[in-house]
């Protein structure tokens, strides 16, 4: 078993309870961080840990605060709105160890001197909704929030805002516009990112909820003890969601880089393999969103440049298996029909495109496809994102529209006999 | 630093541009059109459509950028023609196109829309969308005016960006997400607004259309000019289009100077009004006791010329009483000034009713609407630029986002209350307090300080209005006055009202001096023997339909007409005058811009231009004004060494605004015109919809003088016309713990001739109502929906309305009532006297 | 239904009072107004609009944008079956079949006693459970045939009223704290440390 970071209350059963996470080193960052240390020295033990973003997009945090343009109000937005399939990785940890998150939370709110602090989670997260609101309320009880924190001069707030059930507010932008009462259209960037301007204008700093729970443990520790863990950018631990059609699916916090996917999908402490009998035809390593990886990736190891070499991305850190009694089609429909419905239709190439690509995959799959379809589906997918290349170019406002390709276009050019066969005979070869 | 300039190169070859300007602008200024159709160069930009993709060079490498979205910048490297640009372009296109109905030969917009444009352009010609397409019901009306067909939408955001941006009425928004993404109002709630128009006009494909337009006409079949809408004097420019001798619609044109391609529905709709055959006047008529029969032109000519001449030969020339309110085109306006002074030779002689201040306060150190929008600050005076200039309302909202400070003097709160920066109560017992709060609030920022000075309040006269605006100059010696009065600017430029200064017109004629009040009073009086009225309806000018009946027994009332009123049913002698559209000429707006009327139909019936009514009567009358056509007119004025010296035809350039006059004061760089009214998405469309005025009929230029007046001419200083003023401003009475004083607004929508002609806007014509905020509903025991009495000069029965927004702006201590809305019932409130004091009434339940 | 009653209504100047711009609130009131009346209804978009300083196209254009907000009438309990690719892969859509049988009606629809409305959701974030499914956002799983039978008698019957609240309730945990640190105090004291 590797080092537990965020994960570390997760073996007990009332990890969310106050007293288990005192009783287990709770508030000991925060209190030393606002009682012992400057804000830039907080600053500095997360550049020096080189903790990578959680979200998806990877980019180092400490840079990321570094970017906040100067300005008396800034803000902090904990982004909780895990939507991206098969990750649920935020989920365990809001409603497992909510405690957590606000002591994140509040260290980053110190480093970066944030004046609010919003979470913003999913809001069909009402367990983990409630279980944080008690969090932060116990955290006002006990002055761990609130004016003079633990009786430093740093005083903040943090609100919880519930999400109402739309994946693209999970970007960053199209959140901040959540937040601020409106429907989630994510903004054009460049030319400004949230932390020039970001929410009501101001400089905003967006953070995972996965990315600021390593908080209290680094500050703990030590920036240095957490990129003693991993290796090259990929440093410290993560919490792998491992999903689809292996024996054992679940949450699994491992050091970056020393296992492969191999080992997650295989290995006895992980997901111990597929059902007797079957075989691996394809997994996706990084949320839906990513590139496909087939058996001949299986010794990749889990590491963010190690993955993006390959052609695929780390991405939210889930992983979905297929065995040979999936249907790749069905798989791709499936994965395109989500991003059709989840568009937020600002783009005419991810609206239509999304919802045509839905169509014809979903035409494929019952049946009536044409073999003209398959280059179809390519050429649309250009159109959204030029060249079908990864990282992906795009046609769009967000990358929302390029994340349809990459399923539909593996699926087409390594399965195309699966296409064959359902267009020619109207058969599923899977069923 | 606005006039850096950046170095950049387009497809290889290298372009300037000023640093700040959107990429699109400066290619489309370098002469290389990129599709686009949600960017509109008014509003801000959103980048949603992806059609305008083309590619630049960045730090790192080359990438497709939407050019509306993005500035200019020193070493651009951008490309609009690689195979990745028309990849891209022919994909969003293809993408656009997947989803819309194939209905073009049905459609409105077939023929001048964007898509279909780029579609021939650029489209594949065969469809690769095998799938069943969207469907909605169709189509939605989401007002009397506007209906939406949701398949053809493409999602552009123009609409909803114009309602939130410019209008500042968010009642039209998107919906739902995704694929589902759609344009709706609130549950229906009309899309009530004074500039519904605009988003069909901006609309790039047929989604959003006019009612009055629908299926009238096809975009080939149409011709059009240039033309100046005639609702209020804002002057906003418009293309006219008719088709088969009938006007179907007006579209905005993009003046840099004053509308930025906005109308507001009441000018856009008015070519209804005009085709609205049964209320309008065809033929000359005359009244034999009580009976009214049509006769033919000479023979009413005669009558009127007889009715004229007996009342100068028994009562003096001064018995002959001339009255308008409304806006006159500048040649009929001099004609009839002209008739006034040298021919019949009255002094009663008001062509300006609503113009209650003295105008050579207006005329002394004017500003054009532009500079007033970028002055340091701006002072607005008596005046609700939305119900009464409205697209200034506009161009006021833009300028006030962009950081336009403005500080407002009213009596009543007006829509831009909220967003000013002062708000000052007018109240009679502390104008000089007012006046005060005023300078405080400018500051020392005295240098560039614009006055908006209107009339709207009809509570508050001539005398008052001008004291204010005197007040202010005297302790702002360098402000510039805009005038804010609707209308009467025509009348003021040639010197046809008593409150004009008296040498602008040099005629050396006699000069006016009896307000159109005061004659709306002595005629009822029976001091005129006869009482011209100039296409107006004097149950505007304050006299109630019982008083009609009475004066049509003590004068004779000659009307000339456009639209059947109660006017003309009781006139005497009704005279038909061209309406909007039938006739050519020009007119000058309220910064003194002359500005161009185009004629695109022919006059109804037997209709005439006003001007050669004037000189026919003035040969009748033996005499002559020497006017045998519009360019005699504009001679005259040309050389009359007034405010208008200078004035010709030929700068009527198609693509520049006219001129602002006096034109020896009035330097303005010239800003070329759009005149695509799309705010060109297509590339086809500009050619097809940027108003080819060629198609038209377009005022030939007669009078051949240069831009520059010759020295001799200048305008000599302008002499005060204190005379027109008429009541005196005394520091009112006290107020008796009961008593109120009355302030009586208009809106855009009160009844007129005009609009009860229309069928589209006449039910936007509300009953006037008492406007209270919440406070004051409390104090009065007064609830929304209410009715009470108003007890003034007289008494009148009004409904109640709470206005949440006057808590905000009204003060807690206000002594105001606001009547809003005028009727010829609340008109009578007053009696023509300033500050009335009117107590109120609540009517119990039946 | 309605605009807020006067507990709602404190409640929503409450929540509204805690953000530096009122508008933010949107989303939070229409999860009360859905907590009032089990749906957002058009005098509840009215009534947030003029809390929140909107026009009420606006609150209506946020509202419809996010599945969790209804604009219409919905059962007691919402079910959204996952059928997004991990629960997918283990028979989700097995799952959404029975579903509307075991229910008879279909995707969308509401039963006649006003109970159940059915939904086919995306990933809930529950795929270590899946197939998985989510009753007013409380979830369950894996399911299958007989589990999905026992859950829908255990919500007839009411075992599970403590767990699984009626549609609309959400946060069933009250912000405690003392009141928001007015932002000009933050302003203030964030001055001193930008030198
Ligand atoms: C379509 C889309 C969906 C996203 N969804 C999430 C999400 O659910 N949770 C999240 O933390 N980040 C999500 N992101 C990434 C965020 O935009 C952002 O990069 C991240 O929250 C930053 O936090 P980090 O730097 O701590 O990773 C999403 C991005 C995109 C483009
Ligand atoms: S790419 Fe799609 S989700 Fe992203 S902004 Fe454009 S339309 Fe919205
Ligand atoms: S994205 Fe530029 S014009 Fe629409």
């Amino acid at each position: 078993m590797t080092e537990r970071i965020v994960g570390a209350r997760l073996g007990y059963e009332d990890s969310e309870t106050l007293s288990r996470f005192l009783a287990t080193g709770g508030d000991q960052g925060l209190r030393r961080a606002v009682l012992e240390m400057r804000p830039e020295e907080v600053a500095d033990e997360v550049t020096t840990a080189n903790l990578l973003g959680r979200g998806g997009a990877g980019f180092e945090a400490g840079r990321k605060w570094s970017m906040l343009r100067k300005a008396p109000r800034r803000y902090l937005v904990i982004n909780g709105d895990e939507s991206e399939p098969a990750t649920f990785k935020d989920h365990l940890l809001v409603e497992r160890d909510p405690h957590q998150l606000v002591e994140g939370a509040t260290i980053a709110a110190y480093a970066i001197g944030a004046s609010l602090v919003v979470i913003y989670l999913r809001g069909e997260f009402a367990l983990g909704l409630e279980r944080v609101q008690q969090a932060i309320n116990e955290a006002y009880a006990r002055n761990a929030l609130g004016r003079s924190i633990f009786g430093s001069s740093f005083s903040v707030d943090i609100l919880l805002q519930p999400g109402a059930g739309a994946y693209i507010c999970g970007e960053e932008t199209s959140l901040i516009e959540s937040l601020e009462g409106k429907r989630g259209f994510p903004r054009i960037k460049p030319p400004y990112f949230p932390a020039v301007i970001g929410l009501y204008g101001e400089p905003t700093i967006v953070n995972n909820v996965e990315t600021v729970s390593n908080l209290p443990w680094i500050v703990q520790h030590g920036g240095a003890a957490f990129k003693a863990l991993g290796e090259g950018r990929s440093t410290g631990t993560r919490l792998f969601a491992l999903s689809g059609q292996v024996q054992r699916p679940g949450p699994y916090e491992v050091e970056m880089t020393k296992i492969t996917f191999r080992d997650l999908i295989y290995g006895k402490e992980y997901g111990q393999g597929l059902h007797p009998d079957r075989s691996l035809i394809a997994f996706i390593p990084g949320g839906v969103s990513a590139p496909w990886f087939f058996p001949e990736n299986l010794d990749i190891p889990l590491g963010q440049d190690e993955v993006a070499k390959a052609g695929s991305m780390l991405g939210s850190g889930s992983v979905i298996v297929m065995d040979d009694t999936s249907c790749p089609v069905r798989s791709a429909w499936r994965i395109a029909r989500f991003f059709a419905r989840e568009s937020c239709g600002q783009c005419t190439p991810c609206r239509e495109g999304g919802a045509w690509i839905d169509k014809i995959l979903r035409r494929i799959e019952e049946g009536e496809g044409r073999e003209a379809d398959l280059d179809l589906l390519l050429d649309l997918c250009d159109n959204i994102s030029p060249g079908i290349k990864w990282p992906p170019a795009q046609t769009t406002i967000c990358v929302l529209g390029p994340s349809i390709p990459p399923s539909v276009s593996a699926a087409v050019n390594h399965f195309r006999d699966d296409f064959l066969v359902h267009i020619k005979e109207g058969r599923c070869p899977h069923a | 630093m606005p006039d850096e300039l950046v170095s950049l190169t387009f497809d290889e070859h290298p372009f300037q541009a000023q640093k700040g300007t959107k990429l699109i602008d400066a290619l489309d200024a370098a002469g290389i059109h990129v599709p686009r159709f949600c960017y509109h160069p008014r509003m801000s930009a959103v980048g949603m459509c992806r059609m305008c993709l083309v590619e630049v060079k960045g730090p790192r490498g080359v990438s497709l950028q939407p050019s509306c979205y993005i500035d200019v910048a020193d070493g651009m490297e951008v490309f609009t023609e690689s195979a990745a640009v028309k990849k891209a372009q022919h994909g969003v296109l293809e993408f656009l196109l997947a989803n819309h109905p194939l209905d073009c030969p049905v459609c409105d917009k077939g023929g001048e829309c964007p898509l279909q444009d780029q579609a021939f352009a650029h489209g594949s010609g065969e469809t690769r969308f095998v799938e069943e397409k969207r469907h909605y019901a169709k189509p939605i009306p989401i007002s009397r005016l506007i209906k939406l067909d949701r398949e053809r939408c493409i999602q552009c955001d123009r609409c909803t960006r114009f309602a939130d941006e410019i209008a500042g009425e968010p009642l039209i928004d998107f919906a739902g997400r995704g694929g589902a993404l759609r344009i709706a109002t609130f549950s229906n709630v009309d899309f009530d607004s004074y500039f519904s128009g605009n988003v069909a006009q901006i609309c790039p494909v047929g989604a959003l259309t006019t009612t009055p337009y629908r299926f009238k006409a096809r975009p080939w079949d149409l011709v059009q000019s240039a033309s100046t809408c005639m609702e209020c004097d804002l002057g906003c420019q418009v293309s006219l289009q008719s088709s088969q001798n009938e006007l179907t619609r007006m579209l905005g044109i993009d003046s840099d100077a004053i509308n930025h391609s906005w109308l507001c529905d009441r000018g856009r709709f008015t070519t209804s009004a005009v085709n609205n055959l049964e209320l309008r006047v065809a033929r000359p008529r005359l009244r034999d006791q009580s009976r009214s029969a049509e006769v033919s032109w000479s023979k009413a000519l005669r009558a009127a010329a007889l009715s004229i001449k007996r009342t100068i030969d028994e009562r003096g020339a001064s018995a002959v009483a001339i009255v308008s309110g409304t806006s006159l085109s500048l040649e009929t306006t001099y004609a009839w000034a002209k008739l006034a002074s040298d021919v019949i030779r009255t002094n009663a002689v008001d062509g300006a009713a609503d113009l209650r201040t003295d105008a050579s306060l207006l005329l002394e150190n004017p500003a054009s609407i532009n500079q007033a929008l970028s002055a340091s600050k701006l002072v607005l005076v008596n005046v609700d630029p939305k119900n009464e200039l409205p697209v200034m309302h506009l161009r006021l909202r833009a300028a006030i986002r962009a950081g336009l400070s403005v500080i407002e003097l009213n009596t009543t709160p007006t829509e831009l209350t909220p967003i000013v920066d002062h708000a000052i109560a007018l109240e009679p017992s502390r104008l000089g307090q007012a006046v005060d709060e005023v300078i405080a609030a400018i500051g020392d920022q005295v240098d560039d300080v614009v006055i908006v000075a209107g009339s709207r309040d009809r509570g508050f006269g001539a005398a008052l209005n001008t004291r204010v605006l005197k007040d202010l100059l005297e302790r702002l010696p360098g402000a510039k006055v805009l005038n804010g009065t609707p209308h009467g600017a025509n009348a003021v430029a040639v010197g046809f009202t008593p409150n004009a200064p008296q040498v602008i017109r040099s005629s050396g004629g006699v000069t006016p001096s009896v307000s159109a009040d005061a004659i709306v009073a002595g005629a009822l009086r029976g001091d005129f023997g006869t009482l011209i009225v100039l296409d107006s309806e004097l149950t505007r000018l304050g006299m109630s339909e019982a008083d009609l009946e009475v004066l049509g027994e003590r004068v004779t009332v000659i009307a000339l007409s456009t639209f059947e009123s109660a006017t003309t049913h009781s006139a005497a002698i009704v005279l038909p005058l061209c309406a909007f559209g039938e006739e050519q000429g020009s007119t000058v707006n309220v910064e003194w811009r002359h500005l161009r009327l185009g004629r695109q139909v022919e006059p109804l019936g037997q209709a005439r231009s006003g001007w050669m009514i004037a000189a026919e009567l003035a040969s009748m009358l033996g005499d002559e004004l020497g006017f045998l056509t519009l360019a005699d007119v504009m001679r005259d004025l040309n050389q009359s060494g007034g405010l208008l010296a200078g004035l010709g035809y030929e700068y009527f350039a198609e693509s520049l605004d006219g001129p602002l006059f006096p034109l020896s004061r009035r330097e303005e760089p010239c800003a070329p015109r759009i005149l695509d009214p799309m705010a060109t998405p297509g590339i086809a469309s500009v050619d097809r919809q940027g108003a080819n005025f060629a198609a038209g009929r377009v005022v030939e230029p007669t009078v051949a003088t240069g831009f520059a007046l010759d020295p001799g001419k200048s305008p000599q200083a302008l002499v005060s016309a204190e005379r027109g003023t008429g009541d005196v401003v005394r520091d009112p009475d006290p107020l008796a713990e009961d008593e109120f004083w009355l302030s009586l607004v208009p809106r855009l929508y009160d009844v007129s001739p005009s609009l009860s002609a229309n069928p589209f806007l006449a039910a936007w014509v509300r009953d006037p109502v008492l406007k209270l905020s919440p406070l004051q509903g409390e104090q009065l025991g007064l609830m929304d929906g209410d009715r009470c009495r108003l007890i003034g000069a007289a008494t009148v029965e009004l409904g109640v309305e709470l206005t949440k927004a006057f808590d905000l702006s009204v003060r807690s201590d206000s002594r105001v009532l606001v009547v809003d809305g005028l009727t010829p019932a609340t008109l009578s409130l007053l009696e023509n006297q300033s500050w009335i004091k009117v107590r109120v009434e609540k009517i119990n339940g039946e | 239904m309605a605009r807020f009653s006067d507990d709602m209504l404190s409640r929503a100047k409450e929540l509204v009072s805690l953000y530096p711009d009122p508008r933010s609130a949107t989303i939070p009131l229409c999860h009360l107004a859905q907590e009032q009346d089990g749906y957002v209804s058009d005098e509840a978009m009215a009534h947030i609009a003029e809390l929140v300083g909107s026009s009420a196209a606006e609150v209506q254009g946020t509202a419809s944008f996010y599945d969790m907000l209804k604009l219409e009438p919905v059962g007691r309990y919402v079910i959204g079956v996952c059928t997004n690719i991990a629960c997918m892969l283990r028979g989700a859509y097995e799952v959404l079949e029975d579903a509307e049988k075991v229910l008879g009606i279909p995707v969308g629809g509401t039963t006649e006693d006003g109970l159940f409305t059915l939904e086919e959701v995306e990933c809930i974030a529950h795929c270590d459970h899946a197939p998985a499914a989510q009753v007013n956002y409380r979830y369950f799983g894996p399911l299958d045939d007989e589990s999905f039978r026992s859950l829908i008698a255990r919500l007839r019957d009411g075992e599970l009223d403590d767990e699984v609240p009626p549609h609309g309730t959400l946060i069933r945990v009250r912000r405690e704290a003392p009141p928001a640190i007015p932002m000009t105090e933050i302003d203030r004291e964030r001055a001193g440390d930008q030198e």
